[in-house]
């Protein structure tokens, strides 16, 4: 089991070290290198996945060291399912460049390299067991990630990246001060540790830990690009190259899970720290982004700016789902987590090959069809009609199930979700603008202009970002599996028993099968009366 | 002491504020420098500020005498990441200045078709 645990680790930091080394190995070498990678991550996330799928939790100490000193991985159903998407994506990504003639890899000298600890820093963040790890791999993936969005140069992502690299160092520092302020009044950074801590704080220092944790949802509030911190993100994103951009998909992601896990950390009504704003905080700035973001779709000057914008809706609807508190609005974020990811990574793949040999490249003017578009658009309106949350694609399911969830939290619970019939109204609307954006872009793109001569070069391959995309009825066909496995993660996130006992049970020096529950400290079910 | 410890937090957080949000080049670098000096002293008080703790016990420190060592552990890491990150906002700084012809963090120039 460690093994699973340590892998999606060790392999991704083995082959970007290997990269690092060897910068003159030839192009499809490395091509096979990246390959690798991607396919190790997501075998581990699948074998983590199939571990974890009873309830189980799968933990292991590095190097030996007793659980409060040592650094803890640990994996329960939501780590697994996220790392399980972060595989996924990656091997389409790896796939793409693979296939393609000219890719995004020729222009810098690190791309594979970048690329591989970049995997690294994600599958840590999800993997690690402790706020501070959090953080330490958290900087991995950013600093991966700054490289990866200057690969190929030119004034606009050098503006991107610089607003983008110091915005996120501010963000650090205040993601550090808040972990400051909770090991000074807690006393551990340990996730499994800290919900039972946090219960019982002196009163003197209960408003030094919720100043902390409230930094904390500030600082995973930008990485979500939630508004109003969310400027950095359609910059970004639309500067990056294709595969890049696709990749960043999950970046966000991340972001949100940080945001699952404070959720679960936030102790009850009745403690010293009373109850914090924080979920309300989220709900309302959540509610901002997709409005935000729809505007931006309807206003985006081209494809790229667009799909930009369509990450910030779906950051938005997703978190107004599992801001909700419930366990139907984790489950509903968590489904349409997975479908924005694949679907939104997909997206960006297909619009550089929509761009590709077209005459006014992204950008959304008149122009001769792109060659090919006889694949081109059924792929884009698959896409279109996924990411709207038209029927009868998987964006229609989890938006129906959020609105569902944001419903039912405002009628049972004793403290009302504020204004459930205002949610009702943003998501919808901003579903119509995204439908009017996406229809507009359509009919110029593919319906105004001459049927285009025979392309002058390979296009970039399809079927990667076919497959992504293949993604949303997949995922409505297997909805009635994946939503109980879904219920039960968020079951599972908020009761956090099991978490605890993993680590507690976690000895040094003996084999890792004594993980069987361990006696359960004496601790009130906090996550579920938050 | 801790009055002028915080004190010192407290003005190198403003100064490093202030500098950032003059969005040239050279001050934000600036800034972020100060803003991460801050951090790390104040990441090292969560520890508790006491004066003649022992670092490493043993060696004739009882443990009880010895300073806690989780902040210093975070520290280290700390500072080593906020050296890289300064390192390579120097670099993207310097980079924006050739590329867009600006010390101007939100210079407009090049890359956009209209």
């Amino acid at each position: 089991m460690s093994l699973l645990l340590i892998s999606p680790l060790a392999l991704p930091l083995g082959l970007g070290a290997l990269l690092i080394a060897r910068p003159g190995l030839p192009l499809a070498r490395q091509r096979w290198i990246g390959l690798t990678g991607s396919i190790a991550v997501l075998g581990a996330a699948l074998g983590l996945l199939a571990v974890t799928a009873d309830g189980r939790i799968a933990a292991t100490l590095i190097g030996d060291w007793p659980a409060p000193y040592g650094i803890v991985l640990i994996a329960d159903r939501l780590s697994a399912l996220l790392l399980t998407l972060t595989g996924a994506l990656a091997l389409a990504v790896s796939a793409h460049l693979w296939l393609s003639p000219t890719a995004a890899d020729r222009a810098g000298r690190h791309f594979h390299a970048l690329f591989q600890l970049q995997l690294f820093g994600l599958a840590g963040a999800f993997l690690t067991g402790d706020l501070f790890n959090l953080f330490v791999f958290f900087e991995v993936l950013l600093i991966a990630s700054y490289g990866l969005l200057v690969q190929g140069g030119g004034a606009e992502r050098t503006r991107a990246a610089l607003h983008y690299v110091v915005l996120n160092m501010i963000g650090s520092s205040l993601f550090l001060l808040g972990v400051a302020l909770i090991y000074a009044t807690a006393g551990t950074l340990s996730l499994a540790h800290l919900p039972d801590r946090l219960q019982a704080l002196q009163p003197a220092q209960a408003p030094l830990a919720g100043a902390g944790l409230l930094l904390l949802g500030g600082a995973f509030a930008l990485k979500a690009a939630l508004v109003p911190v969310h400027a950095w993100l359609v910059p970004a994103y639309s500067a990056a190259q294709a595969p890049v951009a696709a990749l960043f998909a999950i970046m966000t992601k991340v972001g949100v899970y940080a945001l699952l896990r404070l959720f679960a950390l936030l102790p009850a009504a009745d403690s010293t720290l009373g109850t914090l704003p924080l979920p309300a905080l989220i709900a309302i700035g959540a509610l901002l982004t997709l409005s935000v973001g729809a505007l931006g779709v309807v206003a985006a000057p081209d494809l790229r700016t667009m799909t930009a914008n369509l990450v910030l809706v779906s950051v938005g609807t997703l978190l107004a789902g599992i801001a909700a508190g419930t366990t139907q609005g984790i489950a509903a974020g968590l489904y349409y987590l997975i479908h924005t990811t694949l679907v939104t990574g997909g997206l960006f793949l297909l619009i550089e090959a929509i761009s590709w040999d077209r005459d006014r490249g992204p950008w959304l003017r008149p122009s001769p069809q792109p060659p090919a578009a006889a694949w081109l658009g059924p792929l884009f309106l698959g896409g279109a009609l996924a990411i709207a949350g038209l029927p009868p694609l998987s964006g229609f399911v989890g938006k129906a199930w959020i609105m569902d969830a944001l419903q039912s939290a405002g009628r049972v619970s004793a403290t009302p979700h504020p204004g459930w019939m205002l949610s009702w109204a943003l998501l919808l609307g901003s579903s119509l603008l995204v439908v009017v954006g996406l229809s507009r872009a359509g009919m110029v793109v593919f319906w105004q202009g001459a049927p285009a001569a025979a392309p002058s070069r390979r296009p970039p391959p399809l079927p990667p970002a076919a497959a992504l995309l293949a993604a949303s009825p997949l995922l409505v066909l297997l909805g009635g599996p994946l939503a109980q496995y879904l219920d039960a993660t968020a079951l599972q996130l908020r009761d956090g028993r099991a978490y605890v006992a993993a680590v507690t049970a976690l000895e040094p020096i003996e084999p890792t099968e004594s993980a069987a529950p361990a006696p359960t400290p004496d601790r009130a079910d906090h996550g579920g009366r938050q | 002491m801790v009055w002028l410890f915080a004190g010192s937090v407290g003005l190198l957080m403003g100064c490093g504020t202030y500098l950032v949000l003059r969005a040239r080049g050279f001050s934000v670098a600036l800034g972020l420098m100060l803003l991460t000096y801050a951090t790390n002293l104040f990441v090292l008080a969560a520890g508790g500020l006491e004066v003649g703790r022992a670092p490493v016990a043993g060696h004739g420190n009882p443990v009880e005498r010895m300073a806690d060592p989780l902040p210093q552990a975070l520290v280290l890491t700390a500072v080593v990441i906020g050296f890289a990150m300064t390192a390579l906002v120097l670099v993207l700084i310097l980079r924006a200045l050739s590329d867009l012809g600006s010390e101007r963090v939100d210079a407009q120039r090049g890359g956009e078709e209209q």
